[in-house]
């Protein structure tokens, strides 16, 4: 066993008798839940939506992200949070992306016919758009998981700084990390699209 | 020296500082391989950006808002609120000494999910001095405990079962001092320096045997047919479950656990304090039950598997084989957990851990030896668990 086995430490803990007295949204390691909910639900479907394709899907995944920070909050505090959010995030909506069935025929005329009851007139150019969303969802899917969040948060309106954070790589490494990532993607997209 | 590719992109996203970015200029603007390498990768963003675009929302689609999902939010956490104060609710009161014994090592992190599993293991346990460790597969689905189900087992812990608890709460700072309160020998890894131990009090529950009421039970969750010998009936059983240490290792903060609204503050938390990179090691000498001179253990164990849910033939071909009198036979639910036999501290032990989330979910690291029970638990990867169990002295 190597020296470095106990880096962690052995756990010091506060007297125990502080415990009870704490308000309990305090006790969250200083986490102001609500703030971060009101601040983060919405973006944070966004970018699940971008992978998985569906609002109620989307919305299901960030309710899961929220429920682990409820209940098990993460050390990271502040925007370092957000990082937190996006990363789980995207990791769970890649999850549920590669478990999912390739979409069936009924799928694709369920996307017919929810354009028709939205009285969209251009119902084959929401089928179209479907398509194209199927593909770019199987390319990231087949994907190095951290390459396809890159492209999603990027994609997003990320900043450097702040996909760095989420996906705990090094600020300066993001430029080559994005054109490796974007290399990749290009590839297996024109793949597809000659087989 | 020529531009990395890398730099090219963050020049191209504006994400260089200012200085930096204009020496990226000027060497584009002095070096022809350079700008067609940029030039290419400019084409490249734009054209995966476009694909990319396709994953972008209708703006009339988008149905999202956080007050909506702070309700549905809130829904969530009071349907597992509720989820955990019947939990708790079955299991409070006198029985928080047993509790924090004897369930706490073994069958509290497996079943947080399946409080019918602790009612059927609790009430029902056939434990006298464990020595080894088996699983036995079930399925949840087929247990089926209903709401009445629960409210008798309830009541007959509360009217059936005798509580004792034997020392108080105490926590200590070294080893040494731990095992001194608790009365063994309490072992830590050889590099782990002295920190806090949880000394939990010890207990003992007497059970008197009533046979009504359990056949009651078994009708309530739909298995009629599990049968105990008729001379069990107001014979007393008797579980002592010996002081148990805990220590902590990595980042755990039990004193920052949130309180749950409505939930009994003195009910030990478990689960949602544990933070992904937080070890518990707890450690018992192995509980004891002493029961009638005569009962057929076998039997009792048939029963017990029978309660589980499997069918009287499996549950007696798999009694058949297990030393009842030294064995836990510890239900793993299927699909929920896996199990693998592991090599532990120089003994067999067993691995169990949460089939659904490998990267977030708990495991959990059981041995027996010399007497001992050892219990450690953690999330996401068990090296950190196998390397404090391989390195205890």
């Amino acid at each position: 066993m190597s020296e470095t086995t106990f880096r962690m430490n052995f756990y010091k803990r506060r007297p125990a008798a502080n415990r009870r007295a704490d308000d309990p949204s305090a006790a969250q390691t200083g986490l102001d839940f609500d703030a971060v909910f009101q601040q983060y639900w919405e973006p944070v479907c966004a970018v699940i939506y971008r992978i998985v394709g569906d609002w109620s899907e989307a919305e299901d995944i960030a309710l899961e992200v929220f429920l682990q920070l409820h209940n098990r909050p993460p050390a990271q505090t502040g925007t370092q949070l957000g990082g937190w959010l996006y990363r789980v995030g995207t990791n769970l909506g890649l999850n549920a992306l590669r478990s999912r069935k390739r979409r069936t025929y009924y799928e694709t005329q369920a996307v017919i016919q929810d354009a028709l009851e939205r009285q969209i007139d251009d119902a084959a150019g929401a089928l179209e758009r479907s398509q194209e969303m199927q593909q770019v969802q199987a390319i990231l899917a087949e994907m190095k998981p951290r390459s396809a969040q890159l492209l999603i948060l990027r994609q997003s309106g990320l900043s450097y700084a702040e996909v760095a954070q989420a996906l705990s790589v090094a600020p300066g490494s993001v430029g080559t990390l994005l054109a490796r990532a974007e290399a990749d993607f290009a590839r297996r997209y024109r793949r597809k699209n000659q087989g | 020296m020529h531009l990395k590719d890398g730099e090219i992109r963050a020049y191209q996203d504006q994400e260089l500082q200012v200085d930096r970015s204009s020496q990226v200029e000027a060497h584009l603007a002095s070096c022809a391989a350079c700008r067609e390498r940029a030039d290419n990768l400019a084409k490249l963003s734009r054209e995966v950006g476009l694909q990319l675009a396709a994953t972008q929302a209708d703006s009339r689609s988008s149905p999202v808002h956080a007050d909506a999902g702070r309700k549905r939010f809130a829904s969530a956490i009071q349907a597992q609120q509720e989820k955990q104060m019947m939990t708790n609710k079955i299991f409070s009161r006198g029985l928080r000494p047993v509790w924090v014994g004897l369930t706490l090592v073994v069958l509290l992190a497996i079943s947080l999910a399946f409080p019918q599993v602790r009612a059927a293991a609790n009430s029902f346990l056939a434990l006298f001095r464990v020595q080894q460790i088996a699983v036995v597969q079930f399925n949840p689905q087929t247990m089926g405990m209903s709401d009445q189900a629960a409210a008798q087992i309830e009541s007959l812990l509360s009217e059936d079962v005798q509580f004792e608890q034997f020392g108080e709460f105490q926590m200590a700072g070294s080893a040494a001092e731990a095992g001194g309160i608790a009365g063994f020998n309490v072992r830590m890894p050889e590099q782990a320096p002295d920190g806090d131990f949880d000394v939990q009090p010890g207990g003992r529950a007497t059970f008197l045997v009533d046979l009504p009421r359990l056949k009651a039970i078994f009708d309530a969750i739909g298995k009629p047919e599990i049968d105990l010998p008729e001379s069990l009936q107001g014979q007393p059983v008797t579980l002592e479950i010996p002081r148990q240490v805990t220590a902590y290792f990595g980042e755990c903060k039990p004193e920052d656990a949130p309180l749950v609204e409505g939930q009994d503050p003195d009910m030990p938390q478990t689960k949602p304090w544990m933070q992904d990179a937080c070890i518990t090691f707890t450690q018992l000498p192995s509980p004891s039950i002493s029961a009638p001179d005569g009962l057929d253990i076998a039997q009792l164990g048939q029963a017990y598997l029978q309660l589980l849910g499997l069918s009287e033939e499996d549950a007696a071909r798999y009694a058949s084989t297990v030393d009842w009198t030294t064995t836990f036979v510890l239900p793993v639910p299927y699909n929920d957990m896996t199990y693998q036999d592991v090599v532990v501290d120089g003994v067999n032990g067993t691995l169990i851990q949460q089939a659904y989330d490998p990267t977030y979910g708990s495991y959990i690291l059981l041995w027996v030896k010399d007497g001992i029970i050892y219990s450690l638990n953690g999330y996401g990867s068990p090296d950190g668990g196998l390397q404090i169990a391989n390195g205890l002295r």
